[in-house]
């Protein structure tokens, strides 16, 4: 039985000293044919749990290394042993590479429309009105599909409403992104979330940008966030990951 | 990365839970790869928590503090 | 080290406690499961409810498709309605017996999207 790595990150070569990581464990790079992951070594101990400050060292150690080099973050929580790694190291090896070249001089930052919630519904499913209220005298049965079916069609057209908010939000911040990843409707209080990977520079005018669509939607709330690690851009494995040249569009609900 | 001034716990908050988004949801995927047992439930927990304790103690100044749609936070880089 | 030293807001929401709830998604189904044996109950019932929850979710979409469709009669709509209320209800009892909670069992599935 072979040890024990908690994954960091992928890095485009060696960022020098970093902080400590995951329960103070030092980080160093694991190589392997040109290839660079972030690690700290668990020695027999099988660290089941973690808590904020483990979420916070993750960050940290992949913030760190982004300053000096660029980074494809792991989820976190990500343990693995050093026959699998080496197995993903040369299995990935041509696509960690272009996904490098892709988000060097990158950060990634997010939109997200909160959603006002029950008050600002009803006026989103006009469609949905007329199978809202149950017919009294209808048998309890029915009265429960009505009921669902009505809270399908207000979902839906929620979607839809996040779908022609996200394509208005896309015209003004889109501009600087070179990737994207859109979520419509992903909880009850979140209509949208926009996520761009934009060239670091770009980061002013973004924010800017998005200060204005505030101004321009009084009636929505805004929450922005970054500049992040690239970690909605970082897939590798997958088949949406392996190809990062266009816009790789709105991964999020097909 | 350019952003850095001393800024209020509430923010923190708030990026706790955009960290959230980031490092439970996304990142790279190992095939196979083991991961925290209940690690991610307790962190979304302890994340609200925080954030709840937070906005209790929003010194006077805050911008959320009083909540009109005026723009406030804006631009930190 | 705090959290205190991570701080990217860019625009600040006005609504602080809706900012509260702007999490994206329930974090994904964890690959593993606690071994604890206290918590080893509550979490293999989460995962067999979250199935059961799931499969009575996909039956009523389909259920509401085909009344979209109008193919059903009165009487189906009525049955299939009465259905779904009572298998959710007995999940809701199950549920409370573990402790769990309704969005402990709309879980993320990663890839393939949100059950929900």
């Amino acid at each position: 039985m072979s040890a024990k790595f908690y994954l960091y990150a992928i890095a485009a070569g060696d960022p020098g000293t970093l902080p400590d990581g995951i329960g103070h464990r030092p980080v160093c790079p694991w190589v392997r044919d040109g290839v660079y992951i972030l690690v700290s070594r668990l020695c027999g101990d099988p660290l089941q749990t973690a808590d904020q400050e483990d979420l916070l060292a993750h960050e940290r150690v992949v913030e760190a290394a982004m300053q000096a080099v660029t980074v494809l973050p792991f989820r976190f929580g990500t343990i693995t042993d050093e026959p699998a790694l080496a197995a993903f190291a040369e299995r990935y090896r041509d696509r960690i590479a272009r996904r490098l070249g892709q988000v060097a001089g990158h950060v990634e930052v997010t939109l997200k429309v909160l959603d006002p919630g029950p008050a600002g519904t009803p006026a989103a499913a006009p469609a949905a009105a007329p199978a809202m209220e149950p017919q009294p005298g209808l048998l309890p049965g029915s009265a429960y599909l009505l009921l669902r079916q009505a809270q399908a069609r207000r979902e839906e057209a929620r979607r839809e409403r996040a779908g022609s908010l996200v394509a208005r939000l896309e015209q003004s911040l889109g501009t600087w992104a070179t990737a994207r990843h859109h979520k419509l409707a992903p909880s009850q209080h979140v209509l949208a979330a926009v996520t761009h990977l934009i060239p670091q520079p770009a980061l002013g005018p973004w924010v800017e940008a998005a200060a204005r669509l505030r101004e321009q939607h009084p009636d929505l709330d805004f929450l922005a966030s970054g500049p992040w690690p690239p970690y909605h851009f970082s897939e590798v494995t997958g088949d949406d990951g392996g190809e990062p040249e266009p816009d790789a569009g709105s991964a999020g609900r097909r | 990365m350019a952003s850095d001034a001393g800024r209020s716990g509430v923010d923190s908050g708030f990026t706790l839970m955009e960290l959230l988004d980031r490092v439970i949801d996304k990142g790279v995927v190992l095939g196979g790869d083991l991961t925290l047992a209940v690690a991610d439930i307790d962190l979304l927990y302890l994340g609200v928590r925080l954030l709840l304790c937070s906005v209790d103690r929003l010194p006077d100044w805050s911008p959320l503090k009083d909540r009109p749609a005026a723009k406030e936070g804006g631009p930190v880089v | 080290m705090t959290e205190g030293n991570l701080n990217r807001m860019l625009v600040a929401p006005a609504d602080a406690d809706l900012a509260a709830r702007s999490r994206e998604s329930r974090p994904a189904l964890p690959a593993r499961i606690d071994a604890d044996p206290s918590k080893t109950a509550a979490g293999v019932a989460r995962l067999v409810l979250t199935l059961v929850e799931l499969i009575r979710q996909l039956l009523e979409r389909e259920a509401i498709r085909r009344m979209d469709r109008g193919t059903l009669t009165d009487d189906e709509v009525e049955r299939l309605g009465t259905a779904f209320c009572l298998l959710q209800e007995k999940i809701a009892l199950l549920r409370d017996v573990f402790g769990l909670t309704a969005d402990d069992l709309n879980i993320d599935l990663g890839p393939l999207g949100k059950v929900l």
